[in-house]
């Protein structure tokens, strides 16, 4: 598959799960997925499309996780696979992936921002920023800065240690640069989404949104493998993308 | 003060579920904490024992039950029985 740019999929889980939602779950051997609803969406979406983009069987896709927790993929050889990403927050799921260079992605509700945070995390000139604002535009900001600073912070792979250690400035948009990452963000409905790619050229995310249903059928030949789910849970359950 | 811990885990770490119904070694992350969610937590867990979390601490792991932050605090100097 040719691709300039990395990939952003980004799908909208039901609210409430419905019935047959988690009877079709249940028969795929995830038995009641519960709060983990998001994370194996995200899972099972992240192996759909590495399968689709690298041409490799589903079987061949073989999981690590770096000691910061970065997840990648070889196969059965050892060649290295894309790069990936993958984040869910409680409405939301999104999956990134690239040919080259290293990536993160992140998706977040819409959230009050703690004070702590802003002080801890964000520089002087972003701080400025989230307080001119107040109660839904401070909330829209906030979240639109997190997605942003988390999505580098899993790129770079060092994950809490440099969101909680001087977050150099972001600033305002929805495209940008930090160190050597472009980031891009966008919004959502009750949230945003942002992608963080140090790929060469810098070439604008191709995003698709799919409709759960459509994800839901992407995904129902995974059972097929007897290592799923247990590879892909084992392999990423200390992750979730290294925060 | 593991009461202490799951308070500051219900007032912080958004789960879907009442972490009284979590046992102490239960995957926070996997019963439904996001990052941000865990990062509010981890702030809020400063605050409350007077400790700062040195860079080696600040992962994932650290975080992700009641055991593992009573732990951490244990190697700060703070006493929690578990």
């Amino acid at each position: 598959m040719t691709r300039v740019g990395p990939l952003v999929v980004l799908t909208r889980l039901p609210d409430p799960v419905s019935d047959a939602a988690r009877v079709e779950l249940q028969q795929r051997g995830w038995g009641d997925p519960g709060s983990r609803f998001g994370s194996l969406v995200a899972r099972a979406l992240t192996a759909d499309l590495l399968t689709q983009w690298w041409g490799r069987p589903r079987a061949a896709l073989q999981f690590s996780v770096s000691a910061a927790g970065k997840p990648s993929v070889t196969d059965r050889d050892g060649a290295p696979g894309p790069a990936f990403s993958l984040s869910h927050s409680d409405t939301w799921v999104a999956v990134a992936i690239a040919a080259d260079g290293t990536l993160g992605v992140d998706v977040q509700s819409f959230t009050t921002p703690d004070p702590r945070v802003i002080r801890r995390v964000f520089a002087q000139s972003d701080r400025e920023l989230l307080d001119a604002l107040a109660g839904e535009a401070q909330s829209h900001e906030f979240t639109r800065l997190w997605t942003i600073a988390e999505a580098c912070a899993k790129a770079d792979g060092t994950g809490l240690p440099l969101l909680l250690r001087g977050f150099s400035p972001i600033g305002p948009g929805c495209r940008g640069s930090w160190q050597r990452y472009s980031w891009w963000s966008g919004e959502l409905a009750g949230g945003r989404w942002a992608l963080a790619s140090d790929a060469a050229g810098g070439s604008d995310p191709e995003v698709c949104e799919l409709p759960f249903e459509s994800v839901l059928a992407r995904t129902q030949d995974l059972r097929a493998t007897a290592a799923y789910p247990v590879t892909l849970e084992e392999s990423i359950r200390r992750s979730d993308d290294a925060l | 003060m593991t009461d202490e811990i799951r308070q500051l885990i219900k007032d912080f770490g958004r789960l879907p579920v009442d972490v009284d119904t979590l046992a102490s070694n239960a995957d926070l992350y996997q019963a439904g904490m996001s990052s941000h969610a865990s990062v509010n937590l981890m702030l809020a867990i400063e605050d409350h024992f007077d400790v700062e979390f040195p860079d080696r601490m600040l992962t994932r792991g650290v975080f992700e039950s009641v055991d593992a932050i009573a732990a951490a605090l244990a190697e700060l100097g703070i006493k929690v029985p578990v």
